[in-house]
């Protein structure tokens, strides 16, 4: 399997945070998004792959395209950030066999259908059964903007009613 | 200090957090920093230089500071304010009164906090305001309610802080011994190094790092200022980054595609200077910057749905979407959905999804590409060219710093805000593509990291007080007599790089904070430093 540095929920993708900070931190070398209809949008993934400094690659895939390549053989020193829009794409990782340490929730915008989870992170009933899902598989989740925060487990927020 | 003028503190806490004078960004890269906070409160209290020694001194610690997509890990204003009034009122020397700002730094961080949580609320109201079809109201969202808020969240405290602060403060002071005064010295000249750590962070890469090396001999061996050195550097960077004309040329190149005309570029402006101005002056966890492009997009809707409260009720609903970008960078943003939706009136089909797929598929990497060229690079460097000149006691460099940041900030924008109104998307994607922001953020690296090494020696300090006598009367210091003699300023270089190794580790700033005061105390007890 590749050796994976980060991987990050955040609608954003590719922003601020992620190339002010995270990139220096983990000394990333490639940014791999997870996103079936970025996947269509050609003008979308020429933006991404421009808005990363030249020593980063940028590869954007399908999910079941990504569980292939992130499956692939671990080269040496390449080190890779996992980004996807939502939590269903990191459950399906791992259901797909693709082992992920923890789980770092950047962002999700408010929209139709989803209610403030925390701060900045929105989500939906469905996306929170999922992060809970993915929780008792074992694997945690963090919300986290910056390196240089303190990580916060959700476990809490994550608690039926 | 008297009654008016810890008002006056406190207006200027809030002030600096506020959009005026320099708008959202540009207050927060110019009055925020502690360099110029500190000139201004000097004036207040009568001692102009020394409080922009003492800013210069607390911004130091900042100056590898970043704050992204709405995390802030500590407010570096109220460190510059509060602290630099406290000292100065206080009679505390620049040691102590970095003693006293780091704290504050942290305290303050929670004012940012409570403001995105309680701004959540006027969420509702601008729903409100959206369902009715009123654009002419956005402003008292915005701009009044938000800052009402943000004004009892920092002056009301501060003020407290700042008048019965400094009686209590210089009677600790007052109290302390010589012992403890040097240790409080030894941790004023160590703690600029966590900042310059912090901001190598991000540049100090590859074979770059030379130049941080190159400026640190630079004024260790020759002794020049740092503004001086940032002058020499500037020329090697625009010679090894190769800027060409056409760098620039590539964007502007594309095809105007606009059919019909609707608006004067007068009310482009007018929804740019808004934008420039408030786009976070009611930032909320939930929509993040949504009501300040709403706010920002009201002279559009205005001039363009004027007539179909319908239509300018749509048009509200999509422009208060959640939204969260770089202040300059998102200026095409605004040029490219003023387009839009001047198109849209004139009767093209373009759907709701279509600007919101456009809005939030360039919010992030535009947020990825501003943040990187101005609050890791652009802002830090002209920074340290002018702090150098700020810490000897220069009240004009403050003042030079904030114009021509503000002259370059406001330039980009405007100049991103007529490429994405004129050109279109087209045309932001190709200058995204020409890679030319990356040869200016490597230019500007360079530049940076050389200053940096400049600042390491001259404004780090951490000598050894060790000293043994091989004679009655000669004494042998291992500082003078062997550290300086090869390398002056070769500990500050190692604790410099030792903080940024830290950092680097995942190490939190105010642990490494900690770390340099427990070093000074046991250091200064035993009498090693």
């Amino acid at each position: 399997m590749k050796n994976i540095v980060l991987a990050r929920i955040d609608d954003r993708l590719i922003h601020g945070q992620i190339l002010t900070s995270w990139v220096h931190t983990v000394d990333a070398t490639k940014i791999v998004i997870i996103d079936d209809p970025l996947t269509k949008d050609s003008f979308m993934q020429r933006i991404l792959k421009a808005a990363a400094p030249s020593d980063i690659a940028v590869d954007i895939f399908t999910i079941a395209d990504g569980i292939n390549y992130l499956n692939g053989d671990n080269k040496q020193s390449e080190k890779i950030i996992v980004l996807s829009k939502t939590p269903e794409v990191m459950e399906q990782l791992l259901i797909n066999g693709i082992n992920l340490d923890k789980i770092i929730l950047g962002g999700m915008g408010a929209k139709k259908g989803r209610t403030t989870f925390n701060k900045n992170v929105s989500a939906s009933p469905e996306e929170v059964k999922t992060m809970r899902r993915i929780v008792a598989k074992g694997v945690e989740i963090y919300y986290q903007l910056l390196p240089k925060e303190s990580p916060m487990n959700i476990k809490k927020l994550l608690k039926e009613e | 200090m008297s009654l008016i003028q810890a008002l006056l503190i406190a207006s200027v806490y809030y002030l600096v957090n506020s959009p005026w004078p320099c708008g959202g960004l540009g207050n927060y890269a110019t009055v925020y920093r502690p360099m110029v906070s500190g000139l201004i409160v000097g004036i207040i209290l009568g001692d102009p230089v020394k409080g922009t020694q003492i800013g210069a001194t607390i911004n130091l610690i900042y100056i590898g500071f970043i704050s992204a997509g709405g995390a802030m890990p500590a407010d570096m204003s109220l460190a510059g304010v509060l602290g630099t009034a406290l000292a100065i009122a206080g009679g505390l020397d620049i040691d102590a009164a970095l003693a006293v700002a780091v704290p504050l730094g942290l305290l303050g961080s929670l004012v940012w906090v409570g403001h995105l949580t309680l701004d959540t609320f006027l969420v509702r109201i601008s729903d409100k305001y959206v369902e009715d079809g009123k654009p002419e109201k956005v402003w008292i969202v915005n701009i009044l309610f938000a800052q009402l808020i943000l004004f009892a969240m920092t002056a009301i405290p501060c003020f407290l802080a700042a008048f019965y602060g400094v009686s209590y403060i210089s009677g600790i002071i007052a109290n302390l011994s010589g012992t403890f005064l040097t240790i409080l010295a030894t941790i004023g000249g160590m703690l600029p190094a966590v900042g310059i750590g912090m901001m190598l962070m991000s540049i100090f890469k590859g074979q770059a790092k030379i130049y941080f090396f190159l400026g640190f001999l630079i004024a260790a061996y020759l002794g020049l200022s740092t503004l001086q050195l940032g002058l020499i550097f500037l020329c090697v960077a625009l010679l090894v980054s190769n800027f060409k004309k056409e760098d620039f040329a590539t964007a502007e190149n594309g095809i105007e595609s606009k059919n019909v005309h609707l608006l004067d570029f007068k009310d482009v402006r007018k929804a740019w200077w808004n934008w420039m101005y408030y786009f976070q002056s009611c930032y909320n966890y939930e929509r993040m910057q949504g009501v300040g492009f709403l706010h920002a997009m009201t002279p559009i809707i205005k001039k363009l749905y004027k007539n179909d409260l319908e239509e300018t009720k749509s048009a509200m609903r999509r422009s208060s979407e959640f939204f969260n970008t770089e202040n300059a960078t998102g200026s095409c943003v605004i040029g490219l959905v003023a387009a839009m939706e001047e198109q849209k009136a004139g009767g093209a089909k373009i759907d709701d999804e279509a600007f919101t797929s456009i809005k939030t598929g360039l919010m992030g990497p535009l947020a990825g590409v501003g943040d990187t060229l101005w609050q890791s690079v652009m802002i830090p460097m002209m920074l340290i060219l002018f702090i150098g000149l700020a810490k000897d006691g220069s009240v004009i460099a403050p003042v030079l710093y904030c114009v021509s940041f503000y002259a370059v900030y406001y330039g980009f924008g405007y100049w991103l805000l007529k490429l994405g109104y004129n050109k279109g998307s087209e045309a932001i994607l190709s200058l995204m593509e020409s890679g030319v922001i990356n040869k200016v953020i490597n230019a500007a690296s360079i530049l940076g990291l050389a200053v940096l090494g400049g600042l390491v020696s001259s404004y780090v300090s951490l000598k050894l007080a060790v000293t043994f006598s091989s004679s009655a009367d000669a004494v042998i210091s291992i500082q003078t007599n062997f550290l300086d003699a090869i390398l002056p300023g070769l500990l500050p270089l190692l604790l410099t790089l030792g903080c940024y190794k830290l950092a680097k580790k995942g190490v939190k700033p105010y642990v490494i904070m900690l770390g340099i005061v427990a070093l000074a105390v046991v250091g200064g007890l035993t009498g090693i430093l």
